[in-house]
């Protein structure tokens, strides 16, 4: 685990990958909404983002946790994982996310292992 | 060991990875199927890294209790979206790679499948380096065939300003 738990990023990771719920207060004002596929959406604010978050991460069943790689000095994280969702099926998944030094999210980017996959199309969080 | 992290980054701004970093008998890990770092790194320098115009490194980390390492690099493809993707890589006793695995973000999947010539040769080539019943210089001889008058003209057609990319292909291919 990276020693974690002790560390500024550990209430965030566990907000998104533990709990699978985040707030507005979470994130910094500079944080850019992006779309699940990185397309930064300029009509979206924080607050329907995490709507759009929680809404399809109600479908995530578990995330199984394979790899974490925590970066004190910088606020960064590294995650790599399966994530199961409640129908089943399942996806490898990499995060990445950058804190600012107020431990707020300033970016939040998902990657799914890189094959094509239809189903994940129109998806977004 | 976060300095080989970054060294691997800077491969993909130089446009070349380098074998001496990868366990030859190292694995790419895919969804379906997985294959050698050596033809992974072949496969990349003989034809996917020409594709790439510029590539920023956005995060490298690296933790020492596992030996992994992660980076976060965006892509500026020609004529195409920025590519954004994350690499694991594992590192073995000998401080070379020895697993990589490749995260794509979402919408580079949907780009995909379009089409454009780009895309199609981007695809044409991944499949054809991926099979595993030729040897690399049959690989080599049929990425060079790749490259007829009639691609030429359809990527020209697509985009004039991508001579420069169709130069260096006949510049490396000697066509």
């Amino acid at each position: 685990m990276n020693n974690l738990e002790n560390t500024q990023v550990y209430p965030i990771f566990k907000a998104i990958f533990q709990d699978k719920h985040v707030q507005p207060s979470y994130f910094s004002q500079n944080f850019q909404c992006n779309e699940l596929d990185n397309t930064i959406t300029k009509t979206t604010n924080i607050s329907n983002y995490c709507d759009d978050f929680n809404q399809w991460f109600s479908q995530v069943n578990n995330i199984d946790i394979q790899h974490i790689i925590g970066e004190e000095k910088s606020l960064e994280l590294g995650v790599i994982g399966i994530i199961k969702f409640n129908d089943q099926t399942q996806k490898d998944l990499a995060a990445y996310v950058q804190l600012n030094n107020q431990s707020k999210i300033l970016v939040l980017n998902f990657y799914v292992n890189a094959h094509i996959d239809a189903s994940l199309y129109g998806r977004k969080i | 060991m976060i300095e080989l992290v970054k060294r691997y980054a800077e491969s993909y701004h130089a446009k070349h990875l380098e074998m001496e970093m990868h366990d030859p008998k190292g694995l790419l890990i895919c969804p379906v199927d997985s294959i050698p770092l050596s033809w992974y790194v072949n496969y990349n320098n003989f034809w996917w890294m020409h594709f790439v115009k510029n590539a920023t490194t956005k995060a490298t980390l690296y933790n020492p209790e596992t030996n992994v390492g992660f980076v976060s690099i965006d892509l500026e493809y020609y004529s195409v979206p920025t590519f954004h993707f994350i690499q694991f890589l594992r590192f073995n006793d000998q401080h070379k790679i020895d697993l990589v695995r490749t995260y794509w973000n979402f919408g580079w999947a949907m780009e995909l499948t379009k089409t454009n010539p780009i895309m199609k040769a981007v695809q044409i080539g991944d499949v054809l380096w991926m099979r595993k019943d030729i040897d690399l210089e049959t690989k080599e001889q049929l990425t060079r065939d790749y490259w007829t008058d009639d691609v030429i003209k359809e990527v020209l057609n697509f985009d004039p300003n991508l001579k420069h990319l169709v130069d260096t292909f006949k510049h490396l291919y000697r066509i």
